[in-house]
Parts: C-alpha cells; structure tokens; sequence
C-alpha cells in the first residue's frame, strides 16, 4: 500500500477515509485534522490558555503534543489518584507525564488526590457508596472536580481531554442501549462552562483510537500501555470491542454512528428542555455548580 | 560448493539470504550439528548451508541417518504473531489481514510493527517474521 502524498510505502491505513499514509505525511496530517475540528466545533481560539488534563496514556500526551506543535497556549494536569495494584500505575504514568512535560519544556501542574484530600482512589471508594469494588465511578467524580478546580483556580479559558473517537462511540453506544436522553444531550465536541463550570472540549473526538495510537508511536511518545488494573472487563471497553466489531466488517460505522447522532441533535431530534440548564446550584462548600441544593457529590463524599 | 547445475535444480536457490524464501520447505531441516540446532538443506542426502557450502555433520551417527534418508525434524516455516503476553503462529505467505482472522484478532484494535517499524494490513508475511501487535483500545 502506497501514500497517497507521495506514492512511498504507507505505514497507517485508514480504511474510513480511504486514505493511506506513511510516517512523514502521517504526522503533518493528525495535527491539521486536529486543527480543522477545533475551529469547526469553535473549541477554543490562540489567545485563550488551555488547560489539557493529562492521564500519562497515549491519547492525552498526543494532544498535549498536538496542541503544543499548533501553537496554542497548552498546560497540562496530571492527577495523581494512587493507584498501585502492585503494578505502580499512578507513579510509573506520573513519571512518563513528567518526562514529555520537561522534554518539551512544558508548563505541568500536578496533584496528589491523597495530599490534598487524604485518602488514595482505592481508599475513598472503599468509604463511599459508589460502587464499593470498582472504584471508576469515584475516581470520575473526583477527576471532574480537581479539573474543574484546576481550571478555575489558575484562570484557563478552556479545559482540553484526550476523548477519541472510540471513547465517545462508546459512550453513546451504551447510552443508546438505556435510552439516557439527559447524558445524550450533553455530549459531544464541546460542552459550553458556564459561572464556575469550565468549558469543557474533547479535539480529538473525530479521530479513531487506532490512529492516535499510531501517531503517538510514529512520534516516539513514551507513554503507559498498560491498562488502568480496574478496567479489566469494564463496560466502556466491551462497547468498544463490540463497535470494533462492527468497523471491521463496515469500516466507518464508528464514525458514522457518532456524527449522525451530532447531526440528528442539531436538527432537533433532541429537543432540550430549558428546565435541564436551569437547576444548577452552587455547592455550599466549594462554590462548584451542582444539580442539588447544598453539598456537591464531591463535597457529601468528602465530609463522610 | 554446490555446482551450478546443483544450484539450478534446487528451484530458486541463489547464493544470498533472500534465497531463503523460495526454497521449498520439503528441503528445509533444522538438524542437531556439532551438537548445535542450525537450519540446512538437504539435497541428495547431503546437507548445505543457505550460503551453498557443503556442511560435513561431524556427529557420524548423524551423518549415517542422513545418507539413510532418516532426517530429524523437517523445520515448518512460520511467522509469529505476538499480542501483549499471547503468541500466535501462522503459516508465510499470507496478508498480515487474513493472518489476524485466522487468529480472531480484530484489526481495528490492533496496529502491527515488524522490527519496530508499522506495517499495513495488505503486507504478505515471510518465513521469520516476528509481528508485534499493539492494542489499541483502552480506557474504562
């Protein structure tokens, strides 16, 4: 298979674009994509300062490398969430985030969930309600609130995730299955802050997992590959398997499935009611908006 | 050395490494030499290296089962296919593609690298090669 730039031998094909490349053009073309989709869903311009949250994975150290060789103003977070396994995955990612941060001379805030908040990820799921043997469910929470935190904290305009294509099919798809209309309105390419609530922004939402992969290999970027020891068999990733599935016998269905969606909402399919926006109150607390009056669920499970 | 009538008769053979591919797998042994495993040919009963050098099995006993026709093991060409802790084998020849369905592994949540460097799915494997697969799916 040949590259369609310049005939050389191709290293990645893109069945849904029908498109193969090698490395050279390969790299030039992931970050004018990137571009293109943050100027179409009007994520953020170059005078604002970007806040990328940064997980020591693949997908999150190619944006931040992304947003870097675009020339936008982009910091990174890591959040330290303790978790050991015995694997050391939260100090082995930190150690990899660190070293692109500095390699690239990178400004990198971190924070460590047990300084600031006393108990480790696997510590506060254990006293909390939410799901005492996986403890996702809390280290979202608890994800959500420090990058909101951050965002506010230190004056970023914007707060930029690594979500790719697949991340966001999957969500979907498994919120198509239960029919989660609420969660269906809110996702998508950007989700608009409002007072006390960051803008949240996903660039990498129209690019296949597949292909970040490939362009964080391409260009020599250390990151983790194991995989988080709690994700074993969890939902996102049988979703994942499953769409995967369905691409390989169709390719671009992934694609398909999440743009039509974008496209049927913008046309009305989801109509929103204004009560949704309307019902955000400030925690008593942190002053972050929630659904509630009183405590945030950041907050109630703190003061347990 | 091979004379070059020889050389002819075995089909494709030429004097370099690539000549390694086109050598007809019934003629490909792997034999216990001075007491070390090395790859050969056998023609006629004699046994050479990929270079066309004539080899003489110092081991007499070895050398006898050869002149009888007794050969040890034929040696199977085959490529590896490696997925994180996992191994897979499969015969040279075909696509790296039809390779992974033959295995069930997806494409779409796999990229391939032979010796470092990505290779496309249409890529027809060799005798030796060693692919390793990268997930790619994660998150959870």
């Amino acid at each position: 298979m040949k590259c369609r730039a310049c005939g050389q031998k191709a290293v990645v094909n893109m069945r849904q674009h029908k498109l193969a490349l090698c490395k050279e053009h390969y790299l030039e073309w992931i970050p004018e994509q990137t571009g293109r989709f943050i100027e179409k869903y009007k994520m953020f311009s170059h005078e604002e300062k970007v806040l990328v949250a940064v997980s020591g994975g693949k997908d999150s150290l190619s944006l931040w490398d992304i947003l870097q060789r675009l020339g936008y103003q982009a910091d990174g977070l890591y959040i330290c969430l303790g978790i050991d396994e015995g694997l050391n995955y939260s100090a082995e990612s930190q150690r990899l985030t660190g070293k692109f941060a500095a390699a690239h001379s990178l400004k990198l805030h971190i924070v460590d969930v047990q300084k600031e908040y006393g108990s480790t990820i696997p510590e506060f799921s254990l006293k909390s309600h939410r799901g005492r043997l996986k403890p996702c469910s809390v280290c979202g929470l608890v994800k959500r609130h420090v990058m909101n935190r951050v965002a506010r904290d230190f004056g970023y305009d914007v707060l930029a995730t690594g979500h790719n294509l697949d991340d966001e099919a999957a969500v979907l798809f498994g919120n198509t299955l239960s029919w989660a209309g609420e969660y269906m309105l809110r996702q998508g390419p950007v989700l608009h802050g409002n007072s006390g609530l960051a803008r949240k922004v996903k660039p990498l939402c129209r690019i296949y997992e597949r292909e970040m992969l490939a362009y964080a290999l391409l260009r020599g970027i250390e990151y983790i590959y194991d995989e988080c020891p709690f994700s074993v068999g969890s939902t996102s990733i049988y979703y994942k398997q499953l769409l995967n599935k369905l691409e390989s016998d169709r390719p671009g269905a992934k694609q398909t499935f999440y743009l039509s969606f974008l496209e049927a909402r913008r046309s009305g399919l989801f109509v929103e009611r204004e009560t949704i926006q309307a019902e955000l109150h400030p925690c008593t607390n942190c002053g972050q908006p929630t659904s509630a009056p009183g405590l945030c669920s950041f907050c109630r499970m703190m003061s347990r | 050395m091979l004379t070059a009538k020889t050389r002819q008769s075995i089909s494709g053979f030429q004097n370099n490494s690539r000549s390694r591919q086109r050598i007809p797998a019934k003629y490909l042994f792997v034999l216990h030499l001075h007491k070390f495993k090395t790859e050969a040919i056998i023609f006629w009963g004699l046994c050479f290296d990929f270079n066309g050098h004539f080899v003489p099995p110092l081991d007499l006993k070895v050398y006898n089962q050869l002149r009888r026709g007794k050969i040890l093991r034929p040696r199977v060409p085959m490529v590896k296919l490696i997925l994180r802790d996992q191994e897979y084998e499969v015969r040279p020849g075909m696509t790296l593609l039809d390779a992974l369905k033959k295995n069930n592994i997806l494409s779409e949540g796999v990229l391939c690298t032979r010796n470092g460097e990505l290779v496309v799915e249409d890529e027809i494997l060799r005798d030796g090669d060693v692919i390793k697969l990268i997930a790619a799916i994660s998150g959870g």
